[in-house]
């Protein structure tokens, strides 16, 4: 799917003195069309909060949330001083909740952040040189792609060990061919534009031609995909603690605050379903900004 | 004309709604016949050859369908005769000679007879045997390991031959790894033969669908008695919390594995009924004595007072487990508690702590911790309470989680290379004898690969007394001898017991005369469905 960014593209509509004005500042741009959408502010707002709260956890609660109280456990929502109830083991729910946003947030990242630098480095030389590295990085980020990216996963945690670190290391790599591929079709078209065909013409070299001058421009899929993407690695390391191969207990993390609920759905719900919606409206949000996003970034997709 | 539209689109809906209910309707119920009893049971199993068997998903399923030369008797770990009418054991100790029940058949209706029992002991003990490669006998060594010959004396008669005085011997005949499987069957299935079961017991196989179910018929000939009970049929259900609401939808009769918290609702479920009874398990943390920090007795002994068992026994299991202070389970001949009293004391841990002289870096251990597991009860919350007891106290702990079956074939490695510190594990006896938890799990001669001493405990004092005590039959001395053993092992404290699991099976009203037996195998050869 190769695309042309507009906001950066200076003879786009050069002949109005309107249009050239609101040029001056495509950042503005899109900050002014993402403002419009509604869901993508609700979502924004979301997560900002979401981030605060896991941040300043230590001064919003007074719990150690992995201090294990047997005396206290199962509390239902409403308890003062437990206001989100108990565990199975007497941990302060709300504590763990926001310990755990930490956790999910910060993988969630981390894993976006890898698989984007791979695949956005594997994607620009492939789509750039083409040839043998683009025969042969194509074809193994093909097979990466054929395997379900659950079993993949989770044969990548067989082979290091369980722990969060190796579980998010295992879904960014399942997550590269995401971005290989989005990469790799937008510099396959810009590098027959003729600005970039000036610039060799100039004598520049490949390193200042890929990266001052095609990812620029390939840089807004990229960034619609991040953001899509974030939500998704939340819920596949969270899916991976729930399996038990991610974060191990006692540490708080959404996944596993799932799965130590889930022998007590009749007793005890709550477990289960507070970090369940957690990760529910996390992800949402991301989505929500991802697609806000997208379209401020190009409109004319949205049409 | 558009409100008309609307309304046939719903009903379409609804009708399709009602289809698709109906179809998921009958499926539920295709099972439901009058004489079947539906059993839930928490894994798939591994084996249907018992000599093979080494769980008790397996046994529970598979034992059904054969018998040994000896039996337990219904409720106790006490001996009937089984497969063999009378026995004879010689002045020394060495020579058992077992006269044979005549006329009984295996289900393909091949004769039960001397040649089969030499067959079925030989199969797993004799590397030479031309049936050994059909399989891995778990506990071969544990049951036959110390028969030296076995001889058949005439069609009915047979006589097996120890190297050494073996005083649980008896009670070895009766466990399920030496039950009787048709060596013809052997003989056609090979390697198979865990898939095709042929015993001589009150239930015969019909099928095993791999992770779904596991069909027994009656056995009409059984030389027992035909049971009542004409199907069963074993499901593997993994979670706790599925197997129960199945049981409370109807698609099971019979369960285990019943979460603590949910227990009160089911007793007090008019169509159900609980069966609760102390069994011969023990929950243990295994604490690896070849290595730093478990190779000092001060740091094994600081970790059992930093537990606060009380709380996990009370609150944790609810009370669905008795507390443990020693390896063996009170209704076992031979325990005793007066032995040391690591009841919950933290000051106590810390102080030990200091005194052994390890730092920060010999206290920080991976704990590892099954995800679940047979005789496990909660295995991930509990291995949470332990680590928040002993970080408590200045351990530092990170928990391991594995899968069961990984897990249980590390605890297997041998010491130079074992990677567990510490790991949690349980035991269910198999003969009713103090042997089967004493020299199995602590004998200094049955390290790991050979043995279960996964903790590498070695104590010679310890092993001249358990050695000595399984040479001799004088009951009154063997006690003394496993008392004094007892009291040794919780002095170094190896293992850290944490409770004793009561048995609890739920099953529907409709299920009449079942009777949980201490081995934890069940019995459904005399249970009636009214």
């Amino acid at each position: 799917m190769p695309r042309e960014t507009e906001p950066n593209n200076p003879q786009l509509g050069a002949d109005t003195e309107d249009w050239e004005i609101k040029q001056v500042d495509p950042k503005r741009e899109i900050w002014r069309r993402l403002k419009k959408d509604k869901m993508a502010v609700a979502g924004g707002c979301i997560l900002i909060v979401v981030i605060l709260l896991s941040l300043l956890a230590p001064f919003l609660t007074g719990h150690d949330p992995n201090a294990v109280v047997t005396a206290n456990r199962l509390l239902p929502p409403g308890t003062p001083d437990h206001i989100l109830g108990t565990d199975h083991l007497g941990r302060d729910i709300l504590t763990r909740l926001l310990y755990g946003g930490r956790v999910s947030v910060a993988v969630g990242f981390a894993a976006v952040t890898i698989a984007m630098f791979f695949g956005v480095l594997i994607g620009l030389l492939a789509g750039y040189y083409k040839g043998f590295f683009d025969v042969l990085s194509m074809r193994f980020i093909d097979i990466l792609m054929a395997f379900p990216y659950v079993l993949l996963a989770i044969a990548i945690i067989a082979a290091l060990g369980p722990g969060l670190l190796n579980a998010m290391i295992a879904i960014a790599i399942v997550g590269i061919p995401y971005y290989a591929r989005i990469v790799r079709g937008t510099v396959l078209s810009l590098r027959e534009q003729e600005y970039i065909e000036a610039q060799r013409a100039l004598g520049s070299s490949d390193l200042r031609i890929l990266f001052k001058h095609i990812l620029p421009n390939a840089l807004s899929p990229i960034i619609v995909a991040a953001t899509l993407d974030v939500g998704w690695m939340i819920i596949a390391a969270s899916g991976m603690s729930f399996l038990g191969l991610g974060a191990q207990p006692p540490m708080a993390e959404w996944g596993v605050m799932l799965s130590d609920g889930k022998d007590f759905l009749r007793v005890a719900p709550y477990i289960s379903l507070l970090p369940g919606v957690a990760i529910f409206l996390v992800v949402l949000s991301f989505n929500l900004l991802g697609d806000g996003l997208r379209d401020a970034l190009d409109p004319r997709l949205k049409q | 004309m558009k409100g008309m539209k609307t309304v046939k689109r719903i009903a379409f809906i609804l009708i399709l709604g009602l289809a698709v209910l109906a179809i998921a309707g009958c499926n539920g119920e295709a099972v439901d016949s009058e004489n079947t009893i539906v059993i839930g049971i928490e894994a798939e199993p591994t084996s249907l050859d018992p000599t093979q068997i080494v769980d008790y998903n397996s046994s529970r399923a598979a034992m059904e369908m054969y018998d040994s030369l000896i039996r337990f008797k219904d409720g106790s770990t006490d001996l009937e005769p089984g497969l063999a009418t009378e026995w004879d054991v010689s002045e020394d100790g060495l020579e058992y000679t077992f006269k044979l029940r005549e006329g009984v058949k295996f289900h393909d209706e091949t004769l039960f007879d001397a040649e089969a029992v030499k067959f079925n002991i030989d199969r797993q003990i004799d590397p030479d045997h031309e049936y050994h490669d059909t399989g891995e006998f778990g506990y071969a060594d544990t049951t036959f390991g110390m028969v030296e010959e076995v001889i058949v004396l005439d069609e009915n008669t047979v006589k097996i031959i120890l190297d050494e005085p073996f005083a649980p011997f008896l009670g070895n005949m009766a466990m399920h790894s030496a039950s009787m499987v048709s060596p013809a069957a052997i003989k056609e299935f090979g390697k198979d033969i865990s898939q095709n079961p042929v015993g001589t017991g009150p239930f015969k196989f019909v099928s095993w669908d791999p992770g779904q179910e596991v069909i027994l018929e009656k056995n009409e000939a059984c030389w027992r008695g035909a049971p009542q009970v004409e199907k069963l049929i074993f499901r593997p259900i993994k979670e706790n919390q599925t197997r129960l609401t199945e049981l409370e939808a109807g698609s099971l009769d019979f369960i285990v594995g019943i979460p603590p918290d949910d227990l009160q609702r089911i007793r007090d479920t008019e169509e159900l009924l609980v069966l609760e009874q102390p069994g011969m398990h023990t929950w243990y943390l295994a604490l690896n004595c070849y290595r730093p920090p478990f190779d000092k007795k001060e740091v094994r002994q600081a970790a059992n007072y930093a537990i606060n068992k009380e709380a996990i026994v009370n609150d944790i299991l609810k009370g669905t487990g008795i507390r443990a202070v020693n390896l063996l389970p009170p209704l076992l001949w031979g325990y005793t508690d007066d032995v040391r009293d690591y009841s919950y004391d933290p000051d106590k841990a810390r102080e030990l702590l200091e005194e052994s002289g390890y730092g920060e870096a010999e206290l920080t251990i991976d704990f590892h911790v099954p995800e679940s597991g047979s005789g496990m009860q909660q295995p991930v919350a509990m291995a949470t309470a332990i680590q928040s007891d002993l970080e408590a106290v200045g351990f530092k702990i990170k928990i391991q989680q594995l899968e069961w079956g990984t897990f249980l074939d590390k605890t297997e490695d041998p010491p130079e290379t074992n990677e567990f510190i510490m790991h949690e594990l349980s035991w269910m006896g198999d003969n009713g004898d103090p042997d089967n938890f004493l020299y199995t799990l602590l004998c200094g001669t049955q390290w790991p690969p050979k043995g279960f001493n996964g903790g590498f405990y070695k104590n010679d004092h310890v092993d001249s007394l358990l050695l000595e005590a399984r040479k001799i039959t004088d009951p009154a001395r063997r006690i003394e001898l496993y008392e004094e053993a007892q009291q040794l092992i919780v002095e170094d404290s190896p293992l850290i017991v944490v409770d004793h699991e009561t048995q609890i099976v739920a099953m529907k009203k409709k299920i009449q005369g079942f009777e949980l037996h201490p081995t934890g195998v069940f019995r459904f050869d005399k249970v009636t469905i009214q």
